[in-house]
């Protein structure tokens, strides 16, 4: 297994192949001096036929035999699980004590684990937790750990999943030391259970290695994040640090969360000489409680010299429903020249309705087919509303 | 006189063997690749709560699903409801109506409550004009182009003027995505956002299947053995050729039913080509062209585990119209880009993949075929003796057979979709049944495209669509 990870693998998965090629043909040459047929092709293709028929053969049978007992093990398991469940039910649900579930869990450990997992899916409150009790009782939270730090990434991955959801400090200790795990998989995992049910220092650990994540562990490490003193810490530190991944990491963190994030001043985000950092900003903006007025902040994006920013300052200002600045609004939407622009301008005109709106279907009389044709999209959608336009 | 024909039948007879003995090699090399790569995969599955968070974050890059459809009444509005219940926070499906002459947009704007609506669109790619856009007045991501008949290229151009989002997904209009497809098939450009153009998934044969409310509830097999023929085909050439050449980023062809793509990338390199009937591999060739000529790093990716469902041709003449179309596509495409072959400025698809293609998949079926009636001839006038023809017939029959098996075990290794042993028997029975005269006649077939190429012809025939039902 160790294989897996070490730095030749690349070089073993390319000459894998090749080498049980030059076994088979090796096979194939070996049979053929064997054979006495005084034509060489014929007696080569012979050969050839017969290390092929044997190859197949044996595939053949190994394949069937392992489907037909992988069938009827399966089938076992789900017997053994039904009557776990059964059991599981009863104890959750106070009828039954657990002598039974324990000896099982001896017993069948796998089956047992499966349906605890399946349990806390579908149990809440007072049942839940007493389920969740269940496992220590039962040891298997032991066999759990030494999995999360063994060396098949398969079987670490689930220990961890599952131990994740008892939020035992000794667990957790030992899902912290697979975050030097050398499969990024288990390191992932690692890092998902640690920002959801981990410590104070354990989460400012994996907040440390946010920015240097890969997007798709960020995009679910942030869906995991709890309030936590040490997230305020955090953000608070974040948007002022200089480091640009560290500030895009934690807008992309307040914009998966979907909920108003108190950051303090974060106005030098707005005029930030990193254009991606700008555009990130003012997307992120209807979601940031922050000290400078957003008024003023979203009118200094409109004001942007590349018309993406100026996109995200126009929907931010339609998202916070900024009325005062209809008139910068409008006079952007006249000098528009990119119909996303102009989309998430007439947009947001739209959703500020009143005089924005009038503004917004003097646009229809525009001389600029695009801007004409994307004011009446835009007016199009905003009466088809469930409110239509006010 | 015989004395040359013996020598020209002799030496054409060499050379077949050494095709045969080459071709077998290169296959085996392929599937083993791709068996190391599944195993891999395997041993490395990610945590299920990646699946189940990404499908809520708002981080996740908007797709835009086109689907083109001529004459698809049969299962259009089926299709339609399968797309709009994937898993994925953000996308929009666009029905791009390509002039049918059935009631495909009657039914849709039926069964989905559409207006026709004042949608904005850029003409950067030139396309047949389009009539009218539509959208639902039901709160669903749906939009449907109608334009006049131009073809699928053209229609999938249409799609992209007026797709929104960052990545495009084209499927075919008579598929079925399963629920997760696209969280799947987005992986890699989440992953690698920088390099990935394109990622293909895997398409699957739907025929046999319990398909309801457009999810395939139940796996099974075919009823008919030219079906389970191609259960076999499929699963051969996406888990061991398409597997082992995104290993080595010298991936040919991503399958039009069902291929995710950046759209900036695909509007550099001029959307999909008109003038060809194998528009997806010329795009993905286009794409490599492209990446390469603006020296840039690059992936173009195979996805084993996103799952799209379609129904393959159960009748002789349909299937035979289908792979007529896919020679000629071949043969267009890799004429088109002749520049590559053998060139080291493309790396291992120049020096590698591209003439595997020539040599196999473009010329093959002529070399199989012309290796037969030479045979034929040769055995008929006494050449060479029928023992040593046979054992070569032998060989090489027994060596589709061992691919065609050693592909379903690579299914049975990884995703292991077919539940019962029954099937996987009658998988091994088809994949030897395969080799026994069904391969053969699809030689014929392929090889008969070369004439039709030479003749000038274009277009894709009639396909019969029997939907879901």
């Amino acid at each position: 297994m160790r294989v897996l990870y070490s730095r030749y693998w690349p070089l073993l998965a390319k000459l894998a192949p090749l080498a049980a090629f030059v076994l088979y043909v090796s096979a194939v040459l070996f049979v053929g001096r064997r054979l006495t047929l005084p034509n060489l092709y014929s007696r080569y293709a012979l050969a050839w036929v017969v290390v092929q028929s044997s190859a197949l053969f044996l595939i053949t049978v190994g394949l069937l035999a392992n489907k037909w007992i992988g069938v009827r093990l399966a089938h076992r398991r789900q017997l053994r699980a039904d009557q776990i469940a059964e059991q599981m039910v009863g104890f959750a649900l106070r009828n039954q004590p657990d002598n039974g579930l324990l000896r099982y869990a001896q017993r069948y450990p796998r089956e047992f684990l499966k349906v605890w997992e399946g349990s806390l899916t579908s149990l809440r409150g007072s049942a839940r937790e007493r389920v969740l009790a269940l496992l220590p009782r039962t040891r298997l939270d032991q066999q759990l750990q030494a999995k999360v730090v063994g060396t098949d990434p398969g079987q670490a991955v689930w220990a961890i999943s599952l131990l994740r959801e008892l939020n035992q400090v000794g667990s957790l200790q030992t899902i912290e030391e697979a975050l030097q795990h050398p499969a990024e998989t288990v390191r992932a995992s690692a890092c998902f259970a640690l920002a959801a049910h981990g410590s104070d220092r354990q989460q400012e650990k994996v907040f440390a290695l946010l920015p240097a994540l890969p997007f798709w562990q960020r995009i679910v490490l942030f869906q995991q994040i709890q309030d936590s003193p040490a997230l305020e810490k955090y953000l608070a530190l974040t948007f002022r640090s200089p480091d640009r991944t560290v500030v895009l990491a934690a807008l992309e963190f307040v914009l998966s969360r979907q909920r108003i994030q108190p950051v303090g001043s974060a106005g030098e985000l707005a005029v930030s000489p990193d254009l991606e950092v700008r555009i990130k900003f003012f997307k992120t903006l209807p979601l940031l409680a922050t000290k400078e007025d957003p008024a003023s902040l979203a009118a200094s994006g409109l004001a942007d010299v590349d018309w993406r920013v100026r996109a995200m300052a126009a929907r931010a200002s339609g998202s916070l429903h900024l009325s005062s600045l209809t008139a910068t609004l409008a006079a952007r939407l006249s000098l528009s020249e990119q119909a996303a622009e102009t989309g998430h301008i007439a947009r947001a005109l739209a959703s500020l309705g009143g005089e924005s709106l009038q503004r917004l279907r003097a646009f229809t009389n525009s001389d600029n087919n695009m801007t004409r044709a994307v004011t009446a999209e835009v007016l199009e959608r905003a009466l088809l509303s469930p409110g239509g336009t006010r | 006189m015989r004395t040359i024909l013996l020598t020209a039948a002799n030496w054409y007879e060499s050379w077949v063997i050494f095709y045969l003995f080459a071709i077998s090699a290169i296959y085996m090399v392929l599937s083993l690749t791709g068996l190391v790569d599944l195993l891999r995969r395997r041993f490395f599955q990610y945590d299920p709560l990646v699946e189940r968070t990404a499908e809520m974050s708002s981080l996740m890059p908007p797709v835009s699903i086109l689907a083109p459809a001529y004459n698809e009444s049969a299962s259009i509005c089926q299709s339609v409801r399968a797309m709009l219940a994937l898993k994925y926070p953000e996308f929009e499906v666009i029905v791009i109506n390509d002039g049918s002459k059935d009631d495909t947009l009657a039914l849709l704007i039926r069964e989905f409550h559409l207006y026709k609506s004042a949608r904005y669109f850029d003409h950067t790619l030139a396309s047949h004009p389009i009539r009218a856009v539509y959208e639902s007045i039901d709160p669903i991501p749906l939009v449907v182009i109608d334009k006049e008949n131009g073809g699928k290229s053209d229609a999938l151009n249409s799609g992209l003027n007026v797709a929104r989002y960052p990545l495009v997904c084209g499927v075919d209009a008579d598929s079925v995505l399963e629920e997760s497809a696209l969280l799947r098939a987005v992986r890699p450009f989440l992953y690698d956002p920088d390099r990935v153009l394109a990622v293909g998934g895997i398409v699957r044969v739907a025929n046999g299947c319990r398909v309801s409310a457009g999810r395939v509830t139940e796996v099974d097999l075919p009823k008919s053995w030219i079906a389970r023929f191609q259960v076999v085909e499929y699963l051969r050439a996406f888990l061991g050729g398409r597997v082992a050449f995104s290993a080595y980023n010298c991936l040919v062809v991503i399958s039009g039913a069902f291929g995710l793509f950046s759209k900036s990338a695909l509007l550099a390199v001029g959307g999909y080509r008109t003038d060809t009937v194998g528009e997806d591999m010329e795009l993905v060739m286009r794409l490599h062209h492209w990446a390469r000529s603006q020296g840039r790093e690059y992936r173009i990716v195979f996805e084993p585990n996103p799952v799209c469902w379609t129904q393959v041709p159960e009748s002789l003449a349909t299937l035979r119209r289908q792979r007529n179309r896919w020679q000629r596509g071949t043969i267009e495409t890799l004429w088109a880009h002749r520049k590559m072959f053998l060139n080291p400025k493309y790396g291992a698809l120049g020096m590698a993949a591209f003439p595997y293609f020539v040599l196999f998949e473009m010329l093959g079926p002529l070399i199989e075929f012309t290796g037969y009636v030479l045979t034929l001839v040769g055995v008929g006038f006494g050449f060479f003796g029928y023992q040593t023809a046979l054992l070569f017939l032998l060989a090489s029959i027994s060596f589709g057979v061992l691919l065609s098996v050693g592909s379903v075990v690579l299914e049975e290794l990884t995703l292991r979709r077919y539940p019962r042993v029954h099937d996987l028997l009658l998988l091994v029975i088809s994949g030897v049944l395969e080799s026994l005269g069904f391969r053969q006649l699809l030689t014929v077939w392929r090889s008969g495209a070369f004439l039709d190429v030479l003749r000038g012809r274009t277009g894709w025939g009639v396909m019969e669509r029997k939907g879901f039902g």
